[in-house]
């Protein structure tokens, strides 16, 4: 009897230290960026990049590339790298002064990287 | 003459009322992210459907009874409320996501934020069903739902490879990373694809165009060729997604990046005819949306309803709908992403769908209704298989995105 005890409080000391450990994985995980938060990071930038792209060949209207370009820079800014929010920022302000030249510019720059 | 003509709006209003937010949330997200390989997910969705939707004529056709006012009959009253209140809540998400899909397109197209369209549009659809009749309202948004045949066009544009289309329609993989989302993606497109409101709808539409017996056959040929070419459409948005921002290296999180789908297939129009689209699909579905939650509300409840109905007649089926726009118009207005609410919502409806289908499966069985036209053991096995699985796909990959996206 006693040692059937023992076992069930060896067995449930294991549980809970497996659990422990899971809940101590999930903390330390949930403090860093998901990979999730990479993927999406990634992808605005790209978006950000067509939207500069197809406002520059005039196939998209400037009231849309403006939002979205805001709508990327905010989501850059929310991600896990920031500062990938900048070059975002320099081309929605080109985009805000018509200057087609240097929306080009930034976008072969921002392509290249 | 006349009954080909029927057949043929049938199968066109099927093609054009197809498309809705959550068709192109769901496959322009899949296509986007994993290319082709989630079509067997739209495949297996679009069997489904057509099968239910038949169904829910056939038995319209054989016992003069929609679906909710037979069940609340043979199982009684108690034993509707749970699946008629989780329907009712899945229907008012999936309402706020047209809703929400609707004022997108406008904001796309005149840069105001798509919060302070909520309430115009809501309006403009309640107005709508205040005065039309069903045929104006089910036949007039199907037919400007045609334009969404522009996915189909651009699919053919850029080269798709059919030989590589049919081999992943019915070939279901597992990509070796993003399985979670992959399966929450999956999940979504099936309920995206069996929206129960779909085949409420149809059963009450049946019901509200008097269909006799001599329609069984039209209501065979309008299921299977309507859903058939509908789902093409959804089919298409997929494949256009997976050819244009998959190579970009653009996942779709939100409209903003979906709207950049048709622009190598058509320059300058793209973007016009994906908001074109984008605005009539969501409204089309939200007027269908509208009418189907009503429906169910006054058949649930035993109260008069017809679309073809003066307000006056049927008071309380009108209070339905206009209470029901108002509660998603206010879920517009708090400003959650309307993509991100979509996906959540076809997720939601793939959990809710054995409620509502298994109930009707068991009726479609039922001889005291049915009479001779009972289903096929074949036919239940299909549609129960599919439910039955997405259901149980929900359930454990619904979490799994939660925590991955964290």
């Amino acid at each position: 009897m006693r040692a059937s005890a023992l076992l069930r409080g060896r067995a449930m000391n294991a549980a809970l230290r497996a659990c422990a450990l899971a809940l101590a994985a999930l903390v330390v995980g949930g403090c860093g960026p998901s990979e999730a938060d990479w993927r999406s990071a990634s992808s605005w930038s790209l978006t950000a990049v067509a939207v500069a792209r197809a406002w520059e060949r005039g196939e998209v209207p400037t009231r849309y590339a403006r939002r979205a370009l805001q709508k990327a820079a905010d989501e850059l800014a929310k991600g896990p790298l920031p500062e990938a929010g900048a070059p975002v920022d320099e081309l929605r302000q080109a985009l805000e002064r018509g200057d087609r030249e240097a929306v080009r510019q930034l976008v072969s720059e921002l392509a290249a990287r | 003459m006349k009954r080909f003509l029927g057949i043929a709006l049938g199968i066109v209003t099927s093609i054009g009322g197809f498309l809705d937010a959550g068709s192109i949330a769901t496959s322009s997200q899949a296509g986007a992210a994993f290319g082709y390989s989630l079509l067997w997910a739209l495949a297996l969705g679009t069997v489904c459907v057509i099968f239910l939707v038949e169904m829910s004529g056939r038995f319209a056709i054989a016992s003069q009874h929609t679906i909710t006012d037979a069940i609340r009959k043979r199982f009684g009253f108690p034993a509707l409320v749970v699946p008629f209140a989780l329907t009712m809540l899945v229907n008012l998400l999936v309402l706020a996501s047209e809703l929400g899909g609707v004022c997108v397109a406008l904001e796309l197209a005149t840069g105001i934020g798509f919060q302070l369209w909520a309430i115009p549009v809501a309006i403009a659809l309640w107005l709508l069903l205040w005065v039309a009749t069903f045929d104006v309202v089910e036949e007039g948004t199907a037919l400007l739902g045609l334009v969404t045949l522009c996915f189909v066009v651009a699919a053919w544009k850029l080269g798709a490879e059919p030989a590589e289309l049919a081999r992943a329609l019915v070939t279901p993989s597992l990509p070796p990373d993003e399985r979670a989302h992959y399966l929450f993606l999956a999940v979504s497109i099936v309920g995206a694809t069996i929206a129960p409101y779909l085949f409420l709808f149809y059963s009450s539409g049946a019901i509200e165009d008097d269909w006799d017996k001599s329609y069984l056959t039209p209501n065979r040929l309008i299921a299977a060729g309507g859903m058939l070419f509908g789902a093409l459409i959804s089919m298409a948005v997929l494949v256009v997604a997976a050819l244009t921002l998959k190579p970009e290296g653009i996942h779709v999180e939100s409209y903003e990046q979906a709207a950049l789908m048709l622009l190598p297939a058509f320059g300058r129009w793209g973007f016009w005819l994906f908001i074109v689209s984008l605005a009539v699909a969501c409204f089309g579905a939200a007027l269908e949306l509208s009418l189907a939650s009503a429906y169910a509300m006054a058949q649930t409840f035993g109260w008069n309803w017809g679309e073809n109905l003066r307000p006056r007649k049927a008071a309380r089926f009108s209070m339905a709908y206009t209470v029901f726009i108002a509660l998603a118009a206010l879920i517009v207005l708090t400003g959650l992403n309307p993509m991100k609410l979509t996906l959540f919502s076809m997720a939601i409806t793939a959990v809710i769908l054995p409620l509502t289908a298994m109930p009707f499966l068991i009726l479609m069985n039922d001889r005291t209704y049915m009479g001779s036209h009972v289903n096929s053991r074949f036919s239940n096995i299909v549609v129960a298989l599919i439910v039955l699985v997405a259901a149980v796909l929900a359930i454990v990959s619904i979490p799994l995105e939660i925590i991955g996206s964290r």
